[in-house]
């Protein structure tokens, strides 16, 4: 005697196989999604729909044999709460009944209805002697896909409230509807299980879903140690930056900024890299000057071979009184960093003007007054530390695990 | 330990071996030389 | 014929409804075809439950707005009868208590009344709650049954559960209203012999 019914879709006319003849009432098409009343023996369209079916890990069909038993999935339910989406699968075996199977963000769950009743009230119920305290949590969950045969009407968008009791990883789930009370009894499952019952790869969809944000049980105690980490390694790379750095020697000169022209060529003095190769940072410290800036064009020479390496600095302030009283703007003092200097011998030159502000003119000379030059101190370094580089690596370090805690906030709230 | 911190321990271990390596060469986005190629700066372009 | 006790039967062969009457028979109606379905239960299969041996004589099937389920008539070795209801691959195996009909619970069905689901009863003190109510139709029958089966045949069945797996069933259609009570299986618990091949399925170890 064969199990199998087919049927006829009647809205996209696709061949459906009925597996639970005479008990399953709903059957979602999977080539168009569309609800089917299979209860009688006409079969009647009850919702239309035209687009694909989702996929699930445990398509309608599969078969897998779980804890020594042979099930089929018949039917597959996508549910969500508004924030979490997760499948439930319908198993069935003709001599044994039914079975379902949860699958939320990779964690699994068998579930078994319940013969006995548990007693209890609105906290807590009593099953076989353990108590079940009511889930914090009562979402209210809408079903959005349907593929496959259930027991009772089935439609997409149903909304029903949750009542869950928990006791350790164990639940109870009570489910009224329809004139009928039904309590379901669901345990955890291991993944491995699931996957070698039906027969699953490791890159599906059961492990794709532990995605990067969401943790569970023993993944829970990992972000501390995320944290650990990010910190010991800063600490790590920052040390071995700072020998990496090299040795640091210093030259310094004065360089002096006309007016109205550059004064090119001013040397600041000689610097040798010890190090295959080093950075230079280029500080410069413009005197008390006010509504003046200073243009330094820097040239770091390689005397064996006459090449220069250039930078520009920028030294600026002024000042003034508006409607809202005095303000400042600027900084006379600037830095310039140089990387990839190879090891040699450099001469470091400058090239330096002046400009007035808000009117670039030279001031006028005044008699017997020179015309005026600001001054600006040059002290060039080897041995610098990239500084940039280090904030950058902190950022990148600590933004998986800031990102985990963000996320595990927000799903608490 | 898990998957995802094994993960993280690879992106940490690159990180670091990054920064390490941009700090024997010297190398940094952040430096503000100007070599060969663009040279020619049209000199100061400021205001 | 296999139950001699009862009163109709279904010609296997044309669907008549047929009544016995000692020894006459009288044809009273067509019965409906059961619809396929993947019940494991068949005409024949037997059961062991508390050393009491039963065999399956007759078959009901019932359907509600929004499902159906069977319900198989039962013929025990030692004479008496029960009822074998199957639905969410669950069963209810029970025996005819009349005497529960004088509950208070009860009374309200027989007289017409609704009952709904948490409603309590107590019987040897445990507390039967109301689990189930449906209003069904007769889809059809097979085999030999205390009741005319025809088509459209309307019944209340009103199904309770309690803690202990305990079942007890109240049924009220034009003839009146009648109180089952027994314990809710799973098959395996039946120990069935003479279960139904279904095709792409083996019959489990335990239940050939």
């Amino acid at each position: 005697m064969s199990g199998v019914r087919t049927v006829s879709c009647p809205n996209c006319g696709g061949s459906l196989e009925v597996r639970a003849a005479g008990y399953s009432v709903s059957l979602g098409c999977r080539y168009c999604g569309s609800i089917v009343d299979i209860s009688r023996p006409e079969v009647a369209l009850i919702a239309a729909y035209n687009r694909e079916a989702a996929t699930f890990t445990l398509p309608p069909g599969v078969r897998g044999t779980l804890f020594g038993t042979e099930w089929q999935v018949i039917g597959a339910l996508r549910r969500s709460d508004g924030e979490a989406t997760w499948d439930e699968y319908l198993l069935f075996n003709p001599y044994i009944g039914y079975r379902w199977l949860v699958a939320s963000e990779g964690e699994w769950q068998f579930g078994t209805m319940l013969l006995d009743r548990p007693e209890g009230d609105v906290d807590s119920v009593t099953w076989r002697g353990a108590r079940y305290t009511r889930a914090m949590h009562q979402p209210d969950a809408t079903t959005e896909t349907v593929v496959g045969e259930f027991y009772w009407r089935v439609a997409r968008g149903d909304r029903a409230r949750c009542s869950s009791f928990e006791r350790g990883n164990n639940s109870l789930s009570l489910e009224e509807s329809d004139g009928e009370v039904n309590w379901t009894l669901l345990v955890p499952v291991r993944a491995r299980e699931i996957e070698s019952a039906f027969g699953l790869k490791r890159d599906d969809p059961v492990n794709k879903r532990r995605s990067l944000y969401v943790s569970r049980a023993d993944d829970s105690d990992d972000l501390p140690r995320m944290y650990l980490i990010s910190t010991v390694a800063a600490i790590m790379a920052l040390v071995l930056m700072l020998v990496l750095a090299g040795p640091t020697q210093r030259a310094v000169g004065a360089i002096k900024a006309p007016f109205g022209t550059t004064r090119e060529g001013q040397l600041i003095g000689t610097i040798a890299i010890a190090r295959p190769w080093q950075f230079v940072t280029i500080h410069a410290q413009g005197s008390d000057f006010e509504n003046r800036w200073v243009d330094i064009d820097y040239s770091i020479v390689d005397r064996s071979t006459g090449q220069s390496v250039d930078g520009y600095g920028l030294v600026e302030h002024y000042s003034g009184r508006d409607s809202d009283g005095a303000w400042s703007e600027g900084s006379r003092a600037t830095n310039t960093q140089f990387g990839r200097l190879p090891r040699g011998t450099y001469d470091i030159y400058a090239d330096a003007q002046a400009h007035a502000w808000p009117v670039d003119e030279a001031p006028q000379a005044s008699g017997w007054n020179a015309p005026e030059v600001l001054d600006v101190r040059v002290e060039a370094r080897t041995g610098s530390v990239p500084w940039g580089n280090f904030w950058t690596l902190l950022l990148l370090l600590m933004a998986v695990p800031l990102l985990v805690t963000w996320r595990r906030v927000r799903n608490q709230e | 330990m898990s998957w995802r911190l094994f993960v993280y321990i690879l992106w940490t271990v690159l990180l670091v071996s990054g920064a390490l390596s941009a700090s024997y060469y010297a190398w940094s986005p952040f430096s503000d030389e100007v070599r060969g190629g663009h040279a020619f700066y049209g000199g100061s372009t400021h205001k | 014929m296999r139950d001699g006790a009862v009163p109709y039967t279904t010609c296997a062969h044309c669907q008549s409804l047929v009544l016995r009457d000692g020894l006459s028979a009288e044809v009273i109606g067509k019965v409906a075809v059961v619809p396929f379905d993947v019940s494991p239960v068949q005409l024949n299969t037997s059961f062991t439950v508390a050393g009491l041996h039963m065999v399956t004589v007759g078959r009901v099937r019932w359907g509600w707005s929004a499902g159906s389920w069977n319900e198989w008539f039962l013929r025990a070795d030692d004479g008496s009868a029960r009822w074998l209801a199957e639905a969410m691959g669950m069963f209810m195996l029970t025996v005819e208590r009349p005497d529960i009909l004088e509950r208070p619970l009860a009374q309200t069905l027989v007289h017409g009344g609704t009952l709904i689901p948490g409603s309590d009863l107590e019987i040897d003190g445990e507390g039967y709650q109301v689990t189930d109510v449906k209003d069904a139709q007769c889809l059809g029958s097979e085999g030999d049954l205390p009741f005319p089966t025809l088509s459209g045949w309307q019944m209340t069945n009103v199904d309770f559960r309690a803690p202990s797996g305990g079942a007890l069933s109240l049924q009220r259609d034009a003839e009146g209203t009648t109180a089952w009570l027994g314990w809710w299986f799973e098959l395996a618990g039946l120990s069935p012999k003479g279960l139904r091949e279904i095709e792409g399925w083996t019959v489990p170890e335990a239940m050939r």
